[in-house]
């Protein structure tokens, strides 16, 4: 049980992001909602010119996914494929807003977590079309019924990213509602232990937070250090109990369920407002918007509009899908607001593979900050002169590619881009080991 | 190396407006570049010249153009001949140049600074690779350069203000007699240009570390190592530590990034070491002073303590695929 701090990390206070209240927008004109889930496709259950209100179901899953609803009444002009964040085309259903703000009746709500029974959560987790998005997006449903024991549910209150503030905005405007969705989800797993992860920086909101704790609730507060990534899964329960939760691997094989603020609060709203998920908290930053802040941002906003809408300044040469360090730069600005945007950052100089880069000054500072203790200097170096076995020996599969090296570096070193090209490299070998291996093995 | 991607346009998907440009993550920088440490360090040194001009007179000024223009013209005859552009960043040659000029007596003529500079940065930097790759640092290379080469020169000691000709208090230490603790605070003793006032290289020093563009470890190594030593074999730690070039060695040389080691405790060690070699040279060896030599010496060990005090990742840790 001895804790453990992780090693190493990148300050988040070195860049703060925008930390005020939570801003809401006027619905779009256009929305494009994706149709893709993890593993699957959605059936689209609206046509071409169809109209619909405000949480219609627009699209079911036909397995182990969730549905998606209209943030906002419209007209549907196409469904069909569109251009997503990871550069594929997924199917995706246009809508486009009549600005009636007419909505369907919301669900019957619970005035208390603990009355629906573990089933009614979980149908309903499921009915609202809510995402694990800590779990790459999987539908909430399912973490909420796992196959193996959990012992303790932590709600991941310190995912913190230098500039990302859309799930602290919300432990700090609306904790009320994500306490409503947690305490229902320690009651769907039956985890008799629970634990609230805060980060240092959100040390003031101990008092409010433990005030609306009950002697019931079983949940303790935890304070981890303001370091990113010490919000990953592996350094989280490190630090919170001692755990070691291998590279890769669910915490679920460690008796341990983790979800993330946004996910909490979507279930709250569900649960108490039998509301559907339809919009998520954004933080919107960078010298390409003139009001940079944590907008309330219909899933499907294309990112262009949203630009418009955070007063769009320049020209925009880099937008960021997510996070500084973890995030991805987006080739258009069409592509929709998902679950998982965390924040989208706009740049009029773009910065990856912009910032010069010179000799390195073996400062050691990549090493100080790897919270997986490897040494990204030498990583990179083997990534370079393509000695891949060289690479695997030192580690490269355990790089979690959170980027504290590369943001670190003084002189602009490609390091976890290299190390990541070392990975791909290396498991391609083995795959291509495996493919050519004789299928008879022996067991012993 | 970026790359340059056109918007799709698919299925009515029309998309117009500038071109985004893709790459992988991060997308920001942490604020402490590489010329905003050498900004800072230079920046750090300032007191310790101020002080020196104070003390010698001008021709510290001269002294210190002098070595910085030696260290700048090797960079560039270097870049020559290996057909770079000649003119780089000036960053690393100022802070050579700076440090050298600091650890030189007062009264040396203005051609031992620039040859002395000019050897070091040509010769332990440049024929290593450049600014990165050297192992050896170029001042400390350059200032034993000097001394074996110009040894006469090497011992223009003058006194303050008057600038007349006069012993340094690690000598008069050694002969029994070193001046009162508050002389070598204040700093108003004999002795190189910038290893005398005290409150200025505190001063510096301060800023390194409190901007972390040096680590606190090799100087706390370096100076509890030269206290303790001081207090076991001659009773007075404090003027071990504010006597001759200590101070400044472990705020200005043991922090240097590409000559010491590249883990955190390495650093530590590297402190530890060049502490303990400077101590052994000062108490037992024929000079009274050896802060370049110890330098020098734990530099050629810097592979060996990064081999011992290498991070190694976590065992158990199984790669998932």
């Amino acid at each position: 049980m001895r804790r453990r701090r992780m090693p190493g990390g990148v300050r988040t206070g070195e860049l703060p992001g925008p930390l005020g209240p939570i801003l809401s927008l006027a619905d779009p004109k256009r929305l494009i909602l994706a149709c893709a889930q993890p593993g699957h496709q959605l059936n689209p259950l609206v046509k071409k010119r169809e109209r619909v209100v405000g949480g219609q179901r627009l699209a079911e899953p036909n397995g182990e996914g969730f549905p998606i609803y209209a943030p906002c009444a419209g007209t549907v002009t196409d469904v069909a494929p569109a251009l997503s964040s990871t550069g594929d085309f997924v199917l995706a259903i246009f809508l486009e807003n009549d600005g009636s703000g007419e909505t369907a009746p919301a669900l019957p709500g619970w005035d208390d977590p603990t009355d629906p029974t573990p089933e009614a959560i979980r149908l309903r987790a499921l009915e609202a079309g809510i995402p694990d998005v800590a779990r790459g997006g999987i539908a909430l449903a399912r973490s909420l019924a796992p196959t193996t024991p959990i012992q303790t549910v932590v709600l991941n209150g310190c995912t913190t990213e230098p500039l990302v503030q859309a799930e602290r905005v919300l432990l700090h405007h609306e904790w009320e509602t994500v306490l409503f969705g947690f305490r229902a989800a320690i009651r769907a797993i039956g985890a008799p232990e629970a634990i609230v992860a805060l980060s240092v920086a959100d040390r003031p909101l101990v008092g409010t937070l433990s005030q609306s704790l009950t002697e019931r609730d079983a949940i303790t507060i935890e304070i981890l250090p303001d370091r990113y990534p010490q919000g990953l899964e592996r350094y989280l329960l490190a630090a919170l109990r001692g755990v070691d939760l291998p590279v890769g691997e669910d915490p679920a094989t460690v008796g341990f369920a983790v979800f993330d603020v946004t996910t909490m609060h979507a279930l709250g709203r569900a649960l108490r407002d039998g509301q559907p998920f339809t919009h998520r908290v954004v933080t919107v930053a960078g010298d390409g918007v003139a009001r940079p802040g944590n907008y309330r941002v219909p899933l499907g906003m294309p990112l262009g509009a949203l630009m418009e809408a955070a007063g769009r300044q320049g020209t925009i040469r880099q937008l960021v899908w997510g996070g500084p360090l973890s995030g991805t730069a987006v080739a258009s600005e069409e592509i929709g607001v998902c679950a998982n945007t965390r924040a989208v950052l706009a740049y009029q100089q773009p910065v990856s593979f912009e910032v010069p880069t010179t000799d390195c000054i073996r400062c050691g500072r990549c090493i100080d900050v790897c919270p997986e203790r490897l040494s990204p200097i030498y990583l990179a170096r083997y990534a370079e002169h393509k000695r891949w076995d060289e690479a695997e020996a030192e580690g490269a599969l355990l790089c979690s590619s959170c980027g504290a090296c590369s943001y670190v570096c003084p002189t602009g070193r490609p390091l976890v881009q290299s190390i990541q090209l070392a990975r791909y490299e290396i498991l391609r070998q083995r795959e291509a080991e495996r493919a050519s291996q004789p299928k008879e093995v022996a067991v012993p | 190396m970026s790359t340059q991607t056109t918007t799709a346009a698919q299925d009515g998907v029309t998309t117009q407006g500038p071109t985004l440009i893709i790459g992988p993550a991060p997308y920001v920088h942490a604020p402490l570049t590489r010329q905003a440490i050498l900004a800072v360090f230079i920046t750090a040194v300032v007191p310790v010249l101020g002080v020196a001009t104070y003390f010698f007179g001008w021709r510290a000024l001269g002294v210190a153009v002098a070595a910085v223009a030696g260290a700048y013209g090797a960079e560039v005859v270097a870049h020559w001949a290996r057909q770079r552009s000649l003119f780089g960043s000036p960053g690393p040659a100022l802070v050579t140049g700076l440090v050298l000029a600091l650890a030189l007596p007062p009264a040396v003529p203005l051609w031992i600074p620039f040859i002395g500079a000019f050897f070091g940065v040509l010769v332990a930097q440049e024929l290593f690779g450049g600014y990165g790759y050297q192992i050896f640092h170029p001042a400390m290379v350059g200032w034993v350069f000097l001394v074996i080469s110009f040894p006469s020169f090497m011992e223009g000691w003058l006194e303050p203000f008057e600038l007349v000709t006069a012993a340094t208090p690690l000598s008069q230490i050694r002969a029994g007699a070193g001046p009162d603790l508050w002389t070598l605070f204040a700093g108003t003793t004999a002795g190189a240009l910038g290893e005398t006032s005290v409150p200025a290289i505190l001063l510096g020093g301060l800023l390194l570390l409190v901007t972390r563009v040096a680590d606190w470890r090799p100087v706390v190594g370096m100076l509890g190592t030269v206290a303790l030593m001081g207090w076991v074999f001659t009773g007075n730690p404090l003027a071990e530590l504010m006597a001759g070039a200590a101070l400044f060695g472990a705020f200005f040389v043991a922090t240097d990034p590409v000559t010491t080691p590249l883990t955190r405790w390495g650093r530590f060690l590297f402190g530890v070491g060049v502490g303990l070699v400077m101590m052994v040279i000062r108490l037992w060896a024929s000079r009274p002073e050896g802060v370049a030599f110890a330098i020098l010496f734990m530099n050629s060990l810097v592979p060996l303590v990064n081999l011992l005090t290498r991070p190694r990742p976590k065992k158990g840790a199984t790669a998932g695929a």
